[in-house]
């Protein structure tokens, strides 16, 4: 018998920093994405895209191409026009949303820049690619239309003609008519300061580092398709759904697959594109995009303008808030395209507890690229616009903001609390986690270095930023999606198989792409059956061996995901007991399991590891009457609640008040995300978000020029964050365990997200304050916060 | 058709003789011909270093290198610096230090770090210096943190032994690897704020630096492209 049954209990795996399974294949190059699977008679794609944002498209003759070499076909939208399907919208989010028809290939009108307009299949991609150049393509241009209330306005230029509007829905959250709160038209009334303000935010692109790729592999009558997804499941139920074919012959495999962010929560014309493709010359198909046309073709993220009024007493209580949002979904509705503001409804009123609330957000064609989840997908929005405003309060009653979060917090002791958007908030900690992130920021210090420096004029002012978030993970309770007419349900399943040498074999339904699930659902299953975390492996990302799932996105893989992989244990355990019972002669009752073995109870040397049992189930030459010889199990989880992380992210910059450059000093983050189960995940997760909230505020933003080209349409251009740019991160946590679940889990992959744009903006504005400066629009390039300040000292002149 | 081109080349310590298109790139190269799919195109446009290899010893785009270009040279790809088994210690740091999440832009900055560790010859880089010297690849996932931190957890010790620290030792001279030079800020005056010449002056001296490092690296590598014809 082993160590474990003489009694020493072992080391919990979960809350250890056990290095990745993962990084050993990675580190080295042996890597299977996509563009590195090729498949015996394989074919390459390239796609020809549309140069205008808008235009008629009155001839297509792809005859050329067909004569290019290594051609094998050429066709255009009108030659698959039949059979191509259409793409689909999952979050229709009300009953009269416009819904335009958006073809995977253009037929008659193309609505932006890079949509596919013809194909070409050729034996080798650099072929394929010369071929295009052979098509052509007759374009009448329509007028464009890029702006959100220009879109809005009278006389507006249709992107859908037939829609008869720009306008794609509108969706309202009223605390007063849904009963959660007060209706803000009093809190308006009686409110002693009424602060508006306009924030912009600004259009990003995912930009995972590994292009978007698919590879469609048609045989006999089945299709074996990888790709580069977030979503192999809905992948290949929507295929199904909207082909018509069967689901059972569809086998979608996401292979290894480098970063998402979103970006790859999609479901794209290019996947569609390649299956008509593959159908069409019954051939393998291999299409990865540039990145020239990823930047423009991929779905961007954000793109919003907020109209935010905040009510409060002159005490700096909050008594209200009202948010008008204009939300840009670009020329098509992606799968959740109309749905990201809507999760950010819920998010406005944060950690506040104030009592009436008004959201109201106007989703808004345009001719751009489709928008759709990017990290955090509304909530960073959410987050960045109450973060702000409040520190807005905080200046005009010369209060400091941490001061101004207190007096509207919901205080530890006040959960489980209801918001005023209608979330019960299990549990949360805000004064340790801020207390905490104080302490490690050296937050008075620097508030006096601060008042220094403004005293003696210094030319680069110290400025420090906020953000006190929450943010709502674990997507999703299945009936609340119901209720917002979401498509789908937000449940997520796992199975559990003993092996006979007792090594265990897990099945999930997550779809990991750097998250590093295979190590953290080891360390979970360790712990629940008792084994090593060598001896577990965790198979996803094939619907094949994982049949059933609802896929990685909205920090819901360990929240949900990890609780089915924990229901599935159990059960196996119970099956497990059964046996042990039955081979030691006892009654299952009499056993207590632990470290991975039965004990009888007061008998403790009589025991059965659960390996014993899996091998006695493989024999299964003696098992009790009735019982089967398995010890495998499967569990569906649908969560009850979301589950809320938050945190206190503290920022310090030096702005240079001659050239206008920002560079952050010093970045503090104390995140709360509940049981951690790998600290050193847990830690990556926290840095990469930071990281891109960071670029949201410093760096990045998709520039479209007057005729809706994308001037950002390269990774030069669009000015992803480097080493250089991006500070050391310090983060540490509190833990207050969610009471949701039954391993206290919360969420973190977009928590650093949600929480740091704000922190960084709210400090430049701080630095810049006694000049008058209460906004720079992001990103805040040198430029802007120059022309931020001179704009506020000459309004300032002009007062004087 | 243009004409083929024969090349010949050692990869990976490995003699490689081919025939190829001229415009075939030396990723598409390593990676449709040899096999080496862990070289990685993130933008095949030269910006993001996930396809960074080493040619004759320096990190080189490959992505934007033409294969005839890599003739008579020495390539090393991420499978040449690891180790027939296991790891090696930047590898090991890299995973120790959770400096990779989804892996795609992993093998450029093994790359990267190698000429890097190798050619600073145990310098005492501190943290600002060794983020410099990686900003030419990008990571999305990461925030560079454990990155970094694994730099300079291997930076303290003997990379003779890393793999390809040889190529990187032989490469061309060192002091040719060019160190941007201090900028310059326009004087300020403190008691008020700078009149519009001071802030030209400012950005005029911004754009020599910048100019300056741009021709430096040209000449230097110029320099170190004759060095190597030779």
């Amino acid at each position: 018998m082993t160590a474990t049954l003489a009694g020493t209990a072992a080391e919990p795996e979960v809350g250890r920093a056990r290095l990745r399974k993962e990084d050993a294949r990675l580190v080295t190059g042996r890597t299977r994405w996509t563009e590195n699977i090729t498949v015996p008679g394989m074919l390459h794609l390239a796609i020809l895209r549309s140069p205008h944002a808008h235009a008629r498209i009155s001839r297509v003759d792809t005859s050329a191409a067909l004569r290019e070499p290594n051609v094998i076909a050429a066709f255009s939208g009108a030659d698959v026009a039949e059979t191509q399907g259409t793409m689909a919208c999952a979050w229709p989010v009300t009953e009269d949303i416009v819904l335009p028809i958006y073809r995977p290939l253009a037929v008659d009108e193309v609505r932006h820049v890079g949509e596919p307009v013809a194909v070409v299949v050729a034996r080798d991609r650099a072929s394929a690619t010369d071929a295009l150049e052979a098509i052509e393509v007759d374009y009448e241009p329509l007028p464009v239309v890029l702006g959100l209330e220009s879109a809005l306005a009278d006389g507006a230029p249709l992107v859908h003609a037939d829609a008869g509007t720009n306008k794609c829905y509108t969706w309202v959250l009223d605390s007063g008519e849904a009963g959660t709160g007060k209706a803000v038209g009093e809190a308006a009334a009686a409110a002693e300061l009424t602060i508006h303000r306009r924030y912009v935010q600004q259009r990003l692109v995912p930009a995972s580092m590994e292009p978007r790729s698919v590879l469609v592999d048609p045989t006999g009558d089945e299709w074996t398709i990888y790709s580069a997804t977030q979503i192999p499941h809905i992948l290949r139920f929507l295929l199904a759904a909207t082909t018509g074919t069967p689901e059972h012959k569809i086998r979608v495999i996401a292979p290894d697959v480098g970063g998402g962010f979103g970006g790859k929560l999609a479901v794209t014309p290019e996947e569609w594109i390649a299956f008509a493709a593959a159908n069409r010359v019954g051939k393998p198909v291999k299409y990865t995009e540039s990145r020239s046309e990823s930047m423009v073709s991929a779905h961007h993220g954000r793109d919003m303008i907020q109209d935010i009024t905040l009510y409060a007493r002159r005490d700096g209580t909050v008594t209200g808030l009202s948010v008008k949002l204009l939300a840009n979904m670009g020329a098509y509705l992606g799968i959740v395209t109309p749905g990201v503001p809507i999760l950010g409804a819920f998010m406005y009123n944060a950690i506040y507890k104030f009592p009436a609330y008004r959201f109201e957000c106007t989703g808004v064609f345009t001719t751009t690229t489709k928008t759709d989840a990017y990290r955090g997908a509304g909530r960073p929005e959410a987050t960045y616009a109450i973060e702000r405003i409040m520190d807005e309060l905080a200046a005009e009653l010369d209060l400091d903001p941490l001061e101004v979060r207190r007096r509207n917090w919901i205080r530890h002791d006040e959960f489980p609390f209801t918001t005023v958007a209608g979330l019960e908030y299990d549990s949360g900690n805000y004064e340790a986690a801020t207390e905490k992130a104080m302490q490690l920021f050296g937050y008075d210090t620097l508030r006096a270095e601060q008042a220094k420096r403004r005293v003696a004029g210094d030319p680069v002012q110290l400025g420090i930023g906020v953000s006190t978030y929450t943010e709502m993970c674990g997507l999703a309770p299945s009936r609340i999606l119901g209720a917002l007419r979401y498509g789908a349900g937000g449940w997520e399943s796992a199975s559990v198989r003993l092996l006979p040498t007792g090594k265990v074999e897990v099945v999930t339904g997550t779809s990991p792409h750097g998250q590093g699930h295979v190590t953290s659902w080891s360390q979970i299953v360790a712990d629940q059956l008792g084994v090593a975390f060598d001896d577990v492996e965790v198979l996803h990302g094939d619907t094949r061996t994982s049949h059933k799932g609802l896929d990685t996105y909205g920090s819901r893989s360990l929240a949900v995901g990890g609780i089915a992989l924990v229901l599935a244990c159990q059960k196996v355990r119970e099956k497990a007991r059964t046996i042990a019972a039955h081979l030691l002669e006892c009654a299952p009752d009499d056993l207590e399991f632990a470290d991975g073995a039965f004990r009888v109870r007061g008998t403790p040397t009589s025991a059965k590891t659960i390996g014993e049992c899996a091998l006695a189930v493989f024999a299964a030459h003696d098992l009790p009457d009735g019982v089967e010889p398995q010890l495998d199990a499967e569990a569906t989880f649908d969560p009850q609640t979301f589950s809320f992380p938050h945190g206190t992210h503290l920022c310090a910059v030096d702005v240079d008040t001659e050239t206008g450059a920002a560079t952050i000093r010093k970045y503090v983050c104390v995140d709360d995300v509940g049981t951690v189960v790998n600290p050193l995940i847990v830690e990556g997760q926290v840095h990469g978000g930071v990281a891109q909230g960071i670029a949201q505020a410093l760096y990045e933003e998709a520039v479209f020029d007057e005729d809706g080209n994308l001037v950002t349409g390269s990774l030069a251009d669009y000015t992803v964050p480097s080493s250089a740019d991006l500070p050391e991160i310090v983060s540490d946590r509190t833990e207050t365990p969610a009471t949701s679940n039954p391993l206290g889990v919360k969420g973190v992959g977009e928590a650093g997200t949600i929480a740091s744009t704000p922190a960084v903006v709210n400090a430049i504005v701080d630095a810049l304050r006694p000049s008058g400066v209460t906004d720079v629009p992001m990103p805040c390039t040198p430029e802007r916060v120059w022309r931020a300040l001179q704009t506020a000292r000459s309004g300032q002149e002009v007062a004087a | 058709m243009a004409e083929p081109v024969e090349l010949s080349l050692r990869v990976n310590g490995h003699p490689a003789e081919l025939r190829v298109d001229p415009r075939t790139t030396l990723a598409d190269l390593l990676r449709d011909r040899l096999g080496l799919t862990g070289t990685h195109l993130g933008c095949e446009q030269g910006v993001c270093g996930s396809c960074t290899v080493l040619i004759d010893g320096r990190t080189a785009r490959s992505c934007t290198t033409l294969a005839a270009q890599a003739g008579g040279s020495t390539v090393w790809t991420v499978e040449g610096l690891s180790p027939p088994a296991g790891l090696s210690r930047l590898q090991e740091a890299l995973s120790a230090e959770h400096g990779l999440q989804c892996g795609f832009c992993t093998p450029g900055f093994v790359t990267a770090a190698t000429e890097l560790l190798v050619a600073s010859r145990g310098g005492d880089l501190d943290e600002a210096a060794v983020r410099d010297r990686l900003s030419g690849n990008i990571c999305r996932c990461t925030g560079y943190q454990g990155i970094v931190d694994a730099v300079l957890a291997v930076l303290a010790e003997d990379v003779a032994t890393l793999p390809g620290a040889d190529a990187v030792a032989t490469g061309p001279d060192v002091g040719e690897l060019v160190e941007p030079p201090e900028l310059t800020p326009a004087p300020v005056d403190p008691s008020g704020p700078a009149d519009r010449r001071g802030r030209a002056s400012a950005v005029a001296a911004e754009v020599l630096a910048h100019l300056a490092v741009f021709v430096a690296a040209a000449l230097a590598g110029v320099a170190a492209w004759r060095r190597w014809r030779r």
